[in-house]
């Protein structure tokens, strides 16, 4: 960031600097870079519009059809919507998915934290910890994964052996049953904690030693230092990564969709909302319910985003606020 | 070594007139038919199955690409459970596959949205040769008259069982023929000795809708009537229910958490490969499947005996073309290769069903397996018994829903959260809703 002595003083001559000055008013160089950019985001601005917002907005429109793919769709004003109401799989569809939501966010997040500081210690080969934490979430979706996840959980899997070998006698399989099914996918998510501890162990380098040091010499024990100067300091990518992992849990597909094999068995239990839209969309070639579906998703998102935003500032801080 | 590498500047160039031959070359396949002789055609397969019956299928490809140079036919597969959705995704995009392998289930909605292509033409312009195939096979295939797909062949619905573990258990082989009740208490003996290695006798078939159709047409009627309207009663389908909770409340099947974790169809997802159960629901083309995943020796066992006759000869695994195809007549040509061509009928041999032709089973005699001939004798067996009445009324469109319903409907009955007649009434509710 420091100019460069030689060189940039060797260029303030009064004369260069003149010329700049005219320059920059005749062409205006900021405006012409500028344009420059907008050219070179042409490309991926023709996407946007052609693969992004196309699709979305024709999907608005859908949402309000009967469309099975292969004919014309037909106005049906809010038929879809009103079903929905009526839609058993629907309302399974959205406990599961809240569940998922609730429970898999804010463990993995507590998981993530809890691996970072660990890491965050001064380890020798840190970079290759990293590395290994950060495998699950490459491979989380998987078909491997979630073929080992059925081994794990089956009723003569690792878990089941583990317990039997300390005396506890389980005879269920946790991924067939309807009601443990779920919750062997919470513990997926949350075995996929990589990013957002990556985002946390950054965030754990940012923050000054100093603070622990002088709060070391008051006397304050690891507990006090944790919630008093890692946890302030962090919320600002706590807040950051909740909302990532959340708006990631709402679409989550590929685990439920890979150890159920498209299902959301047993008994709609895994049945996550976007494996339903799929099922209607391209299972039932009800393209137009399917559309509707996605919308709602959208609008339950875009809630739960905006009420984490309004809650943020009774509980995210930021260096620059204590002005 | 510096000549090697390329600069920056030669890579680029490199690079683009790469791109642009590319372009010229896919200018050059669209060209089509007009093309010089040296040009290809790419034609795309779409099958469910597995691993084995992508290798006959690609050994079938290969033996036709010898005979067809410019032809060149991809292939993909999924297993049957998301086979259709796969296929209807990739239809909706615009682009089918010009040959598609079909199921009598999906038939008439495939063909109520004019997905297929009527193959009258070239059956009787002889590209596809279709003399002395079975007649029942053929009729049973056509959707209100017209042919839309060939059968790759015939099977009959049937048990497959693991004698290992019937000797094992020591209660003596099945009965060649038994009642529903002789069988439940059969099956009901096995679980009970192979109980310390919690070994069930059968499945959970009660959400198997290919089994309930047997048990209804046992009863002297059709599940659809001749309209496309459902012919079932709640009654048919509570007796059904309660057959199976009979048989989960005593331990005959698998309970219905076992039962769950069948989330695919075929060999590879079977309890009885598995070593969870004695005895499996399949069909008859696919026991070799069955036998290549286990090394216990398995057998053939008839479904169980109803009030009448309720088996049918299913034509399965139609191979249809997509009416939008551009190669049509090169696809017809693929299927008159697996019908009559020695080469063509050896590669896919049994895996699809028996053929319906008799002349295609002499030309495999030479090449039958121990299990090949196992299936053979139970399809000639099953064919002069007398368990066998025609299939009268096809699947209306609506057909694949109702068989997730009853999936779905079935485990509901399992776990407990319905009754048997509560989920009859469901089921029976649910299937007028498909067939609207």
């Amino acid at each position: 960031m420091l100019p460069t002595p030689t060189r940039a003083n060797a260029a303030q001559t009064p004369e260069r600097v003149e010329a700049r000055k005219r320059t920059r008013a005749a062409l205006s160089l900021a405006k012409k870079e500028n344009l420059a950019g907008y050219l070179f985001l042409l490309p991926w601005f023709v996407g946007l519009l052609v693969f992004t917002l196309g699709p979305i907005a024709s999907s608005l429109y859908l949402s309000f059809t009967n469309y099975n793919l292969l004919g014309s769709p037909q106005w049906i004003g809010l038929s879809n919507y009103l079903a929905m109401v009526q839609d058993v799989q629907w309302l399974h569809a959205v406990k599961a998915t809240l569940i998922y939501v609730v429970l898999s966010v804010p463990l993995k997040l507590a998981f993530a934290l809890l691996v970072a500081v660990l890491l965050n210690r001064g380890l020798r080969g840190l970079g290759l910890y990293r590395a290994i934490y950060y495998v699950p979430s490459l491979l989380g979706g998987s078909v491997a994964i979630a073929l080992l996840w059925q081994q794990i959980f089956d009723t003569d899997g690792l878990i089941n052996r583990v317990l039997n070998a300390i005396g506890i006698h389980v005879n269920t399989s946790w991924i067939s049953n309807p009601d443990t099914a779920l919750y062997t996918l919470v513990i997926l998510a949350v075995w996929q904690f990589g990013s957002p501890m990556l985002i946390f162990l950054a965030g754990l380098k940012q923050i000054p030693q100093e603070y622990y040091e002088a709060a070391a010499t008051d006397g304050a024990g690891w507990a006090r230092r944790f919630f008093a100067i890692t946890l302030p300091m962090l919320t600002p990518l706590i807040f950051f990564n909740l909302i990532l992992q959340m708006v990631g849990a709402f679409q989550a597909f590929t685990p439920a969709f890979i150890v159920s094999n498209g299902t959301g068995g047993p008994l709609d239990s895994t049945l996550f909302y976007t494996l339903y839209i799929y099922q209607r969309g391209f299972g039932d070639l009800e393209m137009g319910y399917a559309s509707a579906l996605a919308w709602v998703l959208l609008l339950a998102v875009g809630t739960f985003s905006v009420i984490a935003f309004l809650t943020s500032r009774y509980w995210v801080f930021y260096q620059d606020d204590r002005k | 070594m510096s000549k090697e590498l390329y600069t920056r500047r030669q890579a680029m160039r490199l690079g683009l007139g790469g791109l642009g031959g590319l372009a010229l070359l896919d200018l050059a396949a669209c060209g089509g038919q007009a093309a010089s002789g040296a040009s290809t055609e790419t034609l795309q397969l779409s099958f469910w199955g597995n691993a084995s019956r992508n290798k006959l299928t690609r050994n079938a490809i290969q033996a036709f690409q010898q005979k067809h140079s410019n032809l060149v036919i991809n292939s993909w597969y999924v297993d049957f459970t998301t086979y259709f959705n796969k296929l209807n995704t990739q239809i909706a995009g615009g682009s089918a596959p010009d040959l598609i392998q079909m199921d009598m289930s999906y038939l008439a909605a495939f063909d109520k949205q004019h997905l297929l292509l009527d193959l009258t033409s070239y059956i009787s312009d002889n590209t596809i040769d279709m003399s002395n195939f079975d007649q029942g096979m053929m009729k049973s295939s056509e959707d209100n008259g017209v042919p839309y797909g060939i059968s790759l062949g015939g099977n009959y619905e049937c048990l497959a069982y693991d004698t290992n573990l019937v000797q094992q258990a020591g209660v003596g082989a099945p009965a060649a023929s038994m009642t529903w009740e002789e069988f439940g208490a059969y099956v009901g003996k096995l679980s009970h000795a192979l109980a310390a290695q919690k070994i069930a006798g059968i499945v959970d078939a009660s959400g198997y809708m290919d089994l309930f159709e047997i048990w209804v047409r046992q009863r002297g009627k059709e599940l659809w009537t001749p309209d496309g309207k459902i012919n079932f009663t709640v009654d048919d389908a509570a007796s059904w229910f309660s057959y199976w909770s009979g048989l989960r409340n005593s331990g005959a099947c698998v309970s219905a958490e076992v039962q769950a974790s069948v989330t695919g169809s075929g060999a590879a997802t079977s309890l009885l490969t598995k070593g969870k159960a004695v005895f499996d629901i399949t069909h008859s083309n696919q026991f070799v499947g069955f036998q290549a995943l286990t090394k216990h020796t398995l057998a053939l066992q008839q479904v169980p005996g109803g009030p009448g006759p309720g088996l049918f000869l299913k034509p399965s695994m139609l191979l249809s073309i997509s009416a939008s195809s551009k190669h049509a007549k090169e696809a017809a040509q693929f299927i008159n290769f697996l019908i009559n061509d020695p080469m063509g009928i050896r590669a896919i041999g049994l895996d699809r069903g028996v053929p319906g032709k008799p002349a295609s089973q002499t030309v495999l005699q030479s090449t039958f397996t121990a299990t090949d001939k196992t299936v053979l004798a139970y399809f000639n067996a099953i064919t002069s018994g007398g368990q066998v009445t025609g299939k009268t009324v096809l699947d209306p469109p609506g057909a694949g829903k109702v068989m997730k319903a009853l999936s779905a409907v079935a485990q509901q009955v399992g776990f407990k959260k319905l009754s048997e007649t509560a989920g009859a009434q469901a089921f029976v509710q649910q299937t007028q809703q498909a067939l609207l």
